[in-house]
């Protein structure tokens, strides 16, 4: 079985320039883990996942803290440091998704299989997957209960 | 005791000494090293174990911190950096090398007292002043971070000081690697060997190391094709630091800067590398936690008396090294005055990176004589530095009118 014959051809994706504010709305709403950040050309440039919203925490510039994640000996914050943070009710506004966008993408294409794609999921805990054709164009979505769904299709459980 | 015994002894109780010293507002690996010297000070683990058999730990834990610093330095967020921190993290990390090496050569074994059985000073007491100063040049960044959040500070200087140790313990692996190459140079120079083999020797060792590491970099690129799950990735992740390690061992190069290069070409040339590194955090916790209550376990009460000046002397050079160099290099990339002025005080905690090289180089050859002295002393520094740093980040934080809170 192939992607192209269960993935979601609807995606919801938002662009680099969406701001936190409505980032915020549309988890809320859709109650998705990540979703996928498009440009212009409907090319896929990055990923948010909503635990990246806590990066409007951090006051540091993100490349310097991202240099310093990987340090070894690291110690993250804990949840209460986030809760003790003050940031300024504007920020909603100010800070957008290419501010808290992954830019390394894990994406997957129409051709792959499910085997394939599973692979993938396993590997890099992911639940979701964007699938682009040639020139990274996002032209769906894969999840793993999207997969789920189809293996109980074929075995006429649904 | 057994060999497993005193590894379990050192990954419980060094648990229960990070988890306190996270309570008490200090970071986990200086309850590791307390731990460790409270197992030495009771004599619960024998010294021919912590001396002998375990010194694997050091090794493969080593090997795993010089991959992840390799892995911190992404090409895309460095070329981000400000052109400060570019000029600010070589000059403040040669300040401590130069200071604390001068310090310890004019007056450390003159006040230490020591009675080598070679008098010659530049064959015996230099390359060990050398080698400790490029320890100094290393910075915590977990403690830097802890005080930075704790003040909330924000504005350039705390942007330069996040940015500087974000590269410092990189410096600090470059500086160990040509520091132990100088010092092996000085010491077979007793053989009558040419001046050309003294130069070519270190320049031969970390090529060396660069070129294993590139290797076995794109050599670990190719076998990640092979790993279908996240155990499977930590098998050749793991593998590879390994035999890296041993390779370079046998070949007599370092281990640490081929596995920084190893770290460093996984992060800039293979794509969606975020499992290369995220897989290792499944393992460095244990083993992190078994190597820096080792180290604390290395320090032997029996030698504080040379080794306490040594320690005074490490601290001293050191925080004149960074002040000097972080000015120095803040004024040739004229970097705001609150930078010039403050970043110095700043740049002193240090702790993982200081006791990990240190231990390495304990068991040099080189460090026969002064080794346990070297140890006692660094790990003295780093206590010393724990109560001292904080407030003088503090200050620095401060007077540059970057904290967040009074």
């Amino acid at each position: 079985m192939q992607v192209k014959e269960i993935m979601k051809r609807k995606v919801v994706a938002i662009k680099e320039s969406t701001s936190l504010k409505e980032l915020i709305e549309i988890f809320d709403k859709f109650t998705f883990h990540t979703l996928p950040v498009i440009n212009k050309e409907n090319k896929v440039v990055g990923i948010v996942a909503f635990e990246d919203i806590l990066k409007v925490f951090e006051p540091h510039p993100s490349y310097i803290m991202d240099m310093l994640r990987r340090t070894p000996l690291w110690e993250e914050y804990e949840i209460k440091d986030f809760l003790e943070t003050d940031i300024p009710p504007e920020i909603g506004v100010l800070c957008v998704a290419e501010d808290l966008m992954n830019t390394n993408v894990i994406t997957t294409t129409e051709e792959a299989t499910i085997i394939e794609v599973c692979s993938l999921m396993k590997l890099n805990q992911l639940k979701r997957i964007p699938v682009v054709d040639k020139e990274k164009h996002l032209v769906g979505i894969i999840s793993l209960f999207d997969i789920i769904l189809a293996i109980f299709k074929e075995k006429g459980v649904l | 005791m057994n060999l497993i015994l005193a590894i379990g002894i050192l990954v419980i109780l060094g648990f229960f000494g990070g988890i306190i010293a996270r309570r008490i507002k200090f970071p986990t690996i200086s309850g590791y090293i307390v731990i460790g010297i409270l197992l030495s000070l009771l004599n619960i683990i024998p010294e021919e174990l912590v001396t002998g058999r375990l010194n694997v730990i050091t090794d493969v834990a080593l090997g795993i911190i010089a991959y992840m610093i390799g892995g911190s330095l992404n090409l895309k967020s460095l070329k981000k950096l400000r052109k400060n921190i570019i000029s600010i993290t070589p000059f403040q990390a040669m300040g401590a090398w130069i200071f604390v090496t001068l310090l310890i050569v004019i007056v450390g074994f003159a006040a230490v007292g020591f009675n080598l059985s070679n008098p010659n000073f530049h064959q015996t007491h230099l390359p060990v002043a050398i080698v400790i100063g490029a320890i100094s040049c290393a910075t915590a960044p977990a403690a830097t971070i802890a005080i930075i959040h704790e003040y909330k500070a924000k504005g350039p200087l705390t942007t330069t000081l996040l940015g500087v140790v974000a590269l410092d313990d990189a410096f600090a692996i470059i500086a160990y690697a040509i520091a132990i190459s100088i010092a092996e140079a000085l010491i077979v120079s007793l053989k009558n060997i040419s001046l050309y083999q003294m130069l070519i020797t270190p320049l031969i060792n970390i090529c060396g190391s660069i070129l294993l590491g590139i290797v076995l970099g794109f050599g670990l690129i190719y076998m990640s094709r092979f790993a279908k799950t996240r155990n499977a990735l930590l098998v050749i992740v793991f593998g590879t630091i390994l035999l890296c390690t041993g390779l370079a061992k046998t070949l007599g190069i370092s281990g640490l800067l081929a596995n920084m290069v190893i770290g460093f070409i996984i992060i800039n040339k293979m794509r969606n590398n975020e499992n290369m590194f995220s897989v290792i955090n499944n393992i460095e916790d244990v083993i992190f936690a078994m190597f820096f209550t080792l180290s604390g376990a290395y320090f032997d009460l029996g030698v504080m008396k040379s080794a306490g000046i040594l320690a005074l002397l490490i601290v001293i050079g050191r925080c004149l090294g960074k002040f000097v160099g972080a000015r120095i290099g803040a004024s040739i990339s004229h970097a705001p005055s609150v930078v010039k002025k403050y970043l110095g005080f700043a740049l002193l905690p240090k702790a993982g990176v200081t006791v990990g090289l240190a231990i390495l180089a304990k068991q040099h050859p080189l460090f026969s004589t002064l080794g346990t002295v070297m140890v006692s002393a660094i790990l003295a520094s780093v206590i010393i530095n724990e109560l001292i740093a904080p407030p003088l980040t503090k200050y620095a934080i401060f007077k540059a009118k970057e904290a967040g809170i009074s």
